[in-house]
């Protein structure tokens, strides 16, 4: 994806993974965006190195019986990608988006 | 398993392999946590279970936007392998590349062609506004008539729909400045015609319209090449006056760039005069006018023919019988050329169709022996759109390499067709392999490339699974032809081979009416011998002949000197040579009787020769006697005349004795003494006109030729004609050597040329159709090993067995060959100008390569019918 074009939709979720929420079903309920439009956009973004993705280890998901998790964090491309667009974007900073604290870590 | 988990198992199915395992935890993870959240706050009722379902969909969002990557994925996976599969079997993708290089490449080479000469524009400024003014008679067939120079100033004066209106004569000079003579080509202009094509000289300036004037000054413009050649590239020629013809003085006021060659291959370039002197009943000139913008061609037409009327009301001697038409310049140059092309085009079209249905065949053949392969992806689960791909992809990749080769088979093709210098083609020049036929061979590749892909990718994607692997795969599609030695039910491929041996026949049936033409051109009766006989042109120093005597005596030097060369048999002066035309044509009138009504009447060729030109020639006497040297200016003006005046003026009484005239000289009457054997004045495939000769003394006569025929090889002789020629005057300019035996080669080169070319490609067709023939007949007998060994075991002769197969064959070759003679006789008639002596649907012709094509066809089932009837029942029997 070429940065210039970077979407809104794309810049919420960078902006979302930067406020600390890590799963794709945080981003969503942060956001409200549907789940079908975050996965793509999430897969596009680590296609182009402005996330990472990485699986949580075993034991934590053993430990609280369920699957492993992918969680996503913002590479230092996609942190400049974010000041990029929030220059575009006004709107970002005034979102409440911004202003939402992170959960706490489970 | 929970529902939705189950779900988004189901949708993983779409993501592409190399993903899916992830792609599904990564969901299963993130659903569990949604419904472990839900399941905390409340009980999972229906709203959150619907929640949840809901929020699983959207995996199939995330799903079909992998959907890309995954054809990237498997395009890779069916290119590997399809090259895999292709250089399994190395025979098969050979003769698949073959017949494609073949096929594409012959039909590149002959579009580039069409493009060059037919669909290019023309190199001038805006061409589509040009158009070539003619008058005709339509009343003779005559349509190409040149135009007066009154005619062009009436134009000019008054026509609106033109932007200019110029003129052109060609012409030849002698340059003998500094380096050796030299005869040049050129042309002499009116001062607006190259302006008017876009031209505008590189040094110096171009014509001034005062220069068009009669006794203006003598200026003279020279093109790129002349002037390299003879000025040294020197731009100090400007100014410089130079002579040409020995005598006449010109001033050099320019150099044209090098595109600049119009019309022909014109070195320089002079004023014409013709225009200023307004003469209306003096027909010289071609005439180029430039539209007006916006005028359309059919408007200027139009007032053309309104002015044509005012001139035929205003002078009716001068215009009673002629008509006036245009036509657009790029018509005037490719339109005689254009349907032969086309022609071609169809004929090298019908060769890569006929590749198109051997590599089909194939490919055919190969997805029957692949049939074990598909029908055990399609059970692990390939859908039938993934195998359909597979095939298209292999196919494609065929098409592209017969592509790339046929393009590289296409430039050495194109090179060698201009090397061959195509007689009468216009604009050699400009073939080249351009972007368009590289979008054209691309396209064709493509296509190409669908059609004998889609036909087997379908049949292979539609095989049924359970059958092909119930029967064992031996046998799937073994249903082909009834149980009984019976019909052959027709399918796919059958139809193929019987289109490819039908288009084959059409080709063969072209290409066998050409040569027969051709043949027919050699058999004419020539009247001349041309073995050992060469041909000078000259261009003497007329300026240093005052007088005819002078002329006579000139020419008569050169008989005597080169007489005595050792190894010279005959040396003749002629106006004229066998095969290249007449130098005068006049209407004759015949002592004692009426005078012609019109000039078009008792047209006659006449020839001026010395003594010895019939000897020189070969041509035989008939009747009466041959000039001698003592039939000179002063002795009695006596005449020979050819057997068609003879015949037609002289049916029922004897020639000889009587007197004859030339129109315009009524009082200057010859009496005939002799009649010569008729010979090809003109080319071979016109027929023998009326002709006389006269003694060369007895005429005014300028340019002769020399004829000189030897006692061995002519050519060796002609480096001491040479120098006998000049030693006798040292400014003959000795314009062109040929010998008799090239003047008749050049005269057939055009119908030999398309004989070739269609026989070429007749050739290729019919040697790809036999191919095909066979590969399906081998194919089915292997096939049936095991149905024949059944047969033999049961006794079934091997006779009978080869007569079974061969018949099976015949079906298809006899179907192929009814079709082929239909399309044939369609088709031919397209030939019908080429052809000479023969009719486009001459029977012998289509009977005979019916027959030949039948016969290698047949040969093609015989090899197969002979392997099947040497199968032993045994190992057929264990042949499973």
């Amino acid at each position: 994806m070429n940065k210039r074009y970077l979407s809104y939709t794309a810049a919420v979720i960078l902006q979302t993974l930067d406020n600390g929420y890590q799963y794709g079903f945080d981003i969503m309920d942060v956001t409200g965006l549907p789940s079908g439009t975050v996965y793509p956009a999430l897969r596009r973004l680590e296609e182009n190195g402005y996330v990472k993705g990485q699986w949580e280890r075993q034991a934590i998901a053993q430990k609280e019986q369920r699957p492993p998790r992918k969680y996503y964090e913002l590479t230092k491309a996609g942190k400049a990608l974010l000041a990029e667009a929030v220059a575009r974007y006004r709107l970002l900073e005034q979102s409440p988006l911004a202003t939402n604290q992170p959960k706490e870590a489970e | 398993m929970k529902p939705y988990l189950k779900l988004i198992q189901f949708i993983g199915l779409i993501v592409p392999q190399r993903l899916r395992a992830d792609w599904r935890q990564e969901w299963e993870a993130e659903l569990h946590h949604r419904a472990a959240q839900l399941a905390q706050w409340d009980k999972l009722n229906w709203q959150n279970k619907f929640d949840l379902w809901r929020k699983s969909l959207g995996a199939f969002w995330d799903a079909l936007s992998l959907q890309p990557r995954r054809l990237e994925d498997e395009m890779f996976q069916d290119l590997r392998f399809g090259v895999r599969m292709l250089w399994k079997s190395p025979a098969f993708t050979l003769a698949a590349v073959l017949s494609l290089v073949i096929g594409i490449g012959a039909t590149s080479a002959i579009f580039s062609v069409v493009n060059g000469v037919v669909l290019r524009p023309l190199p001038y400024q805006q061409p589509e506004q040009l158009v070539r003014l003619w008058h005709s008679k339509p009343q003779l067939g005559m349509t190409q008539m040149v135009i007066s120079g009154g005619n062009v100033q009436v134009w000019r004066e008054r026509a609106q729909s033109f932007a200019g209106v110029a003129a052109f004569q060609q012409t030849g000079s002698v340059f003998a400045d500094d380096v050796a003579p030299e005869q040049v080509l050129g042309a002499r202009v009116s001062a607006n015609l190259l302006p008017l094509l876009g031209y505008q000289p590189m040094l110096g300036r171009g014509f001034l319209p005062a220069e068009e004037q009669v006794g203006g000054n003598p200026v003279i413009l020279l093109s790129h090449k002349l002037w390299q050649r003879r000025f040294n590239s020197d731009p100090a020629v400007i100014g410089r006056t130079i002579t040409l013809d020995h005598t006449n003085h010109h001033t050099v006021i320019g150099v044209m760039p090098p595109q600049a060659t119009f019309p022909g291959q014109s070195e320089f370039w002079k004023p014409e005069t013709v225009t200023a002197q307004g003469r209306h009943d003096m027909r010289q000139l071609n005439v180029i006018a430039r539209l007006k913008l916006g005028v359309t061609p059919a408007a200027a037409e139009q007032e053309i023919q309104l002015i044509h009327q005012q001139l035929q009301q205003e002078m009716p001697a001068a215009y009673k019988d002629w008509a006036v038409w245009s036509q657009s310049l790029h018509d005037s140059v490719v339109g005689k050329v254009r349907p032969t092309l086309l022609m071609l085009l169809g004929a090298v079209g019908f060769v890569l169709l006929i590749a198109c249905a051997n590599v089909a065949n194939l490919l055919l053949v190969r997805a029957a022996a692949r049939q074990k392969e598909f029908a055990l992806r399609a059970a692990l689960g390939a859908g039938r759109l993934r195998l359909l791909r597979q095939m298209l992809t292999e196919s494609s990749l065929l098409a592209v390499v017969g592509g790339a080769g046929g393009l590289l088979l296409a430039r050495v093709a194109v090179k060698a067709l201009i090397a061959l210098e195509p007689p009468n083609l216009p604009r050699l020049s400009q073939i080249s392999l351009d972007g368009r036929v590289l979008a054209f061979t691309f396209v064709t590749t493509l296509l190409v490339g669908l059609l004998f892909g889609l036909v087997p990718a379908w049949q292979a994607a539609k095989s049924d699974l359970n059958q092909s692997l119930k029967e064992g795969f031996a046998h799937s599609g073994g249903r082909r032809w009834l149980p009984r030695f019976g019909l052959p039910s027709f399918g796919l491929r059958e139809a193929l081979v019987i289109t490819q041996t039908a288009l084959a026949l059409v080709l063969l049936v072209g290409a066998g009416l050409l040569i027969r033409s051709f043949i027919k051109l050699q058999q004419v009766e020539l009247g001349f011998d041309p073995s050992n006989a060469v041909v000078l042109d000259l261009s003497p120093p007329f300026n240093r002949f005052p007088q005819n005597a002078d002329t006579y005596d000139y020419y008569q030097r050169l008989l005597d000197d080169l007489k005595t060369l050792p190894g010279v048999a005959v040396v003749a002066a002629t106006t004229t040579a066998p095969t290249l035309g007449s130098m005068m044509n006049s209407p004759m009138i015949i002592a004692g009787r009426p005078k012609p009504a019109s000039n078009d009447a008792q047209q006659a060729y006449i020839n001026a020769v010395s003594p010895d030109y019939f000897r020189a020639v070969g041509n035989r006497l008939k009747q009466g006697r041959l000039f001698t040297a003592s039939d000179n200016e002063s002795a009695p003006r006596v005449v020979v005349i050819n057997e068609t005046l003879a015949r037609i003026y002289f049916a029922n009484e004897n020639p000889l004795g009587q007197r004859i005239a030339i129109r315009g000289e009524p009082d200057k009457l010859m009496e005939i003494v002799g009649v010569a054997a008729d010979l090809k004045q003109l080319s071979l495939e016109v027929e023998n006109k009326p002709a006389f000769y006269v003694p060369f003394r007895q005429k005014d006569t300028a340019f002769m030729r020399l004829i000189v025929r030897s006692v061995t090889d002519p050519v060796a002789l002609i480096p001491a004609l040479r120098e006998r020629i000049l030693a006798v005057d040292k400014f003959t300019a000795i314009t062109r050597v040929r010998t008799l035996d090239e003047l008749v080669s050049t005269s057939v080169a055009q119908p030999r040329f398309y004989a070739w070319l269609l026989a070429l490609f007749a050739g290729i067709a019919l040697t790809l159709a036999v191919i095909g023939i066979y590969g399906v007949m081998a194919y089915a007998v292997s096939r049936r090993t095991h149905e024949i060994g059944i047969r033999m075991a049961l006794g079934a002769e091997a006779g009978r067995i080869q007569r079974w197969v061969v018949a099976q064959g015949a079906l298809l070759v006899f179907s192929g060959i009814a079709l082929g003679l239909i399309a044939a006789r369609l088709l031919t008639r397209v030939l019908a100008d080429l052809l000479f002596g023969v009719e486009p649907t001459d029977p012998a012709t289509f009977a005979l390569l019916a027959l030949a094509l039948l016969v290698a066809a047949l040969l093609a089932c015989w090899i197969p019918a002979r392997r099947a009837a040497r199968v032993d029942p045994l190992t057929a029997l264990r042949h499973e």
